[in-house]
């Protein structure tokens, strides 16, 4: 069992931000769960920064000391963690680890991306460096076609459709009408979702979540001690990450993510829970395929079952488990790098009973599924109410 | 360091291509074939593998049409990606041709295609090279 727990968070609106810079962006969600905590930027004793590619986007690399600095937190031991799309669950990890290790006791885990700098092309571009770029990127697979790679081969081996894909953008997009920082608050029909322009077959534009700018960090300390932050602490009972090969070539089955279902396995064991316990997750639906595997990974559904599970409402709000209250990447937005900790914070505002009119009836715990790139890494945090 | 030129680096398995020959590395210990190549079998952890020819032979695992791509293909969509499992077993990922594009619903998971190859610019310099690509068999 892990004892540590959140005691602050931070997120800006995901969308399009022209008027902020990267280090501006950080710097806002970092004074929030700083305030949030009680604390000023001069207590948080080490900083662990999720990004994929301010280098690429932001022609900036070495970002860490460059945020922690304009967040007021000059000279404090500051890292970035890549993972892909799972970086700031990493870096997440890293603080957990940090403070476990009793090398620290009050920590950030943070996460920014900083995307529309970078035209479309260049993003898509970027993106697909996360694959493995001699033999995957090269003959010309995208980032949307490794999932529509898995998607053709779900959809060969269980029969799940495009309408079932559809399904998951559409209560995506009904969740994030009611999230205040989502990059899209619209609700969307399943005759616009399947008519979308064509990205990689059979994912839409529809199917795949936006290009965004954001920002969100939150502060951990020793639970122990976590009162002495916060009324209302949010408590981290597993931490898990797995791997697996990057290329997709080298794995055994296309229709599930062997990364995702180890950790899965071990967090479960951390907390000492099972799926059936878990009310609601916040999972990594990059594209509507990802959301339908990563709910058969999690144990929620049996393998081959997701897409009929999302069919039939199972996995709304008031569903038997539900699925992305946030509005998930996919409306919610996913500016990748700050995704991982995004999703940390629907738990926390979700088990504080604060999440408004997404808020799940009163659930006792909630899980967190981040995957990076082709599915090589996923990293897994559940979460209790305090 | 001298690089033998049977020693299965990433680099001797592109001038391969370059000959026209798919070629996996072989685990001299386990013989296990290793696509994409490796310097130390993922089996058994040996350094010594050699190369062995395919037969170019295969079945499609799985595909994407890309109709928006990144900076370097832009202006080759629509194309197909597929996922290829060789006959003698192991997977490589290449592009698929000899098929309409805009009808994917005519492609399917287990259809069995071939080895090929053709000629490109290469990315880095004003000279030709080859690359695999699958057709239908
Ligand atoms: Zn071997």
């Amino acid at each position: 069992m892990i004892n540590v727990s959140i005691v602050g968070a931070g997120q800006t609106k995901f969308g399009r931000h022209d008027d902020y810079d990267l280090r501006e962006l950080f710097a806002l969600a970092a004074h929030e769960a700083i305030e949030e905590a009680g604390l000023t930027p001069k207590d948080i004793e080490a900083a662990f920064i999720g990004n994929l590619s301010a280098d690429q986007f932001n022609r900036q690399t070495h970002i860490a000391p460059l945020m922690a600095d304009f967040a007021g937190m000059k000279g404090i031991p500051a890292t970035k963690c890549e993972a892909a799309c799972a970086s700031s669950a990493t870096a997440l990890r890293a603080a957990i680890l940090a403070i476990e290790s009793g090398q620290h006791e009050v920590v950030m885990a943070a996460g920014v991306e900083k995307m529309t700098d970078l035209p479309t092309p260049g993003v898509i571009e970027t993106l697909a460096m996360a694959a493995d770029q001699i033999f995957e990127a090269n003959p010309g697979i995208t980032f949307p076609g490794i999932f529509a790679v898995l998607a053709v081969a779900h959809m060969a081996k269980y029969g799940t459709t495009k309408e079932q894909l559809a399904k998951v953008a559409v209560k995506n997009h009904a969740n994030a009408v009611h999230n205040p920082l989502a990059h899209y608050q619209k609700a969307i029909t399943l005759e616009k979702a399947l008519t979308s322009r064509m990205v990689a077959w059979p994912l839409g534009l529809f199917d795949c979540s936006p290009i965004s700018d954001g920002a969100a960090a939150v502060i951990v300390t020793k639970t122990k001690k976590a009162r002495k932050f916060n009324d209302t602490p949010v408590k981290i009972i597993a931490s898990a990450q797995a791997n697996d090969t990057m290329n997709l070539c080298d794995r055994t089955d296309l229709t599930s993510l062997y990364a995702a279902r180890t950790a899965a396995k071990r967090a479960y064991q951390q907390a000492k829970l099972a799926p059936v316990d878990i009310p609601f997750a916040e999972v990594h639906d990059c594209f509507t395929i990802a959301e339908i595997i990563a709910t058969e990974d999690l144990g929620f559904f049996k393998p081959g079952k997701g897409g009929q599970a999302v069919e039939e409402g199972l996995t709304e709000i008031d569903g038997q488990i539900t699925i992305n209250p946030s509005g998930g990447l996919k409306a919610k937005g996913h500016p990748v790098g700050a995704t991982g900790v995004a999703q940390i914070i629907e738990l926390y505002h979700q088990l504080r009973n604060e999440a408004g009119k997404r808020q799940v009836s009163s659930p006792n715990y909630g899980l967190a599924h981040n995957v990076g790139g082709t599915g090589a890494t996923c990293a897994i945090h559940i979460c209790e109410r305090w | 360091m001298k690089v033998m030129e049977d020693e299965t680096t990433i680099k001797n398995y592109f001038k391969l291509i370059n000959d026209e020959k798919l070629c996996a590395a072989q685990c001299t210990s386990c013989n296990e074939l290793i696509l994409p190549p490796r310097l130390f079998c993922p089996n058994c952890n040996s350094k010594t593998t050699s190369w062995k020819n395919l037969s170019g032979k295969g079945t499609l695992r799985s595909f994407t049409v890309i109709h928006i791509a990144g900076t370097s293909y832009a202006d080759d969509v629509p194309y197909i990606v597929a996922i290829v499992k060789l006959d003698e077993g192991p997977s490589i990922c290449a592009r698929l041709l000899d098929i309409d594009p805009l009808k994917p619903e005519e492609i399917h998971v287990g259809a069995a295609v071939t080895a090929d190859f053709e000629e490109i610019r290469s990315p880095t310099s004003d000279e030709t090279m080859k690359r695999l690509i699958f057709r239908p068999a």
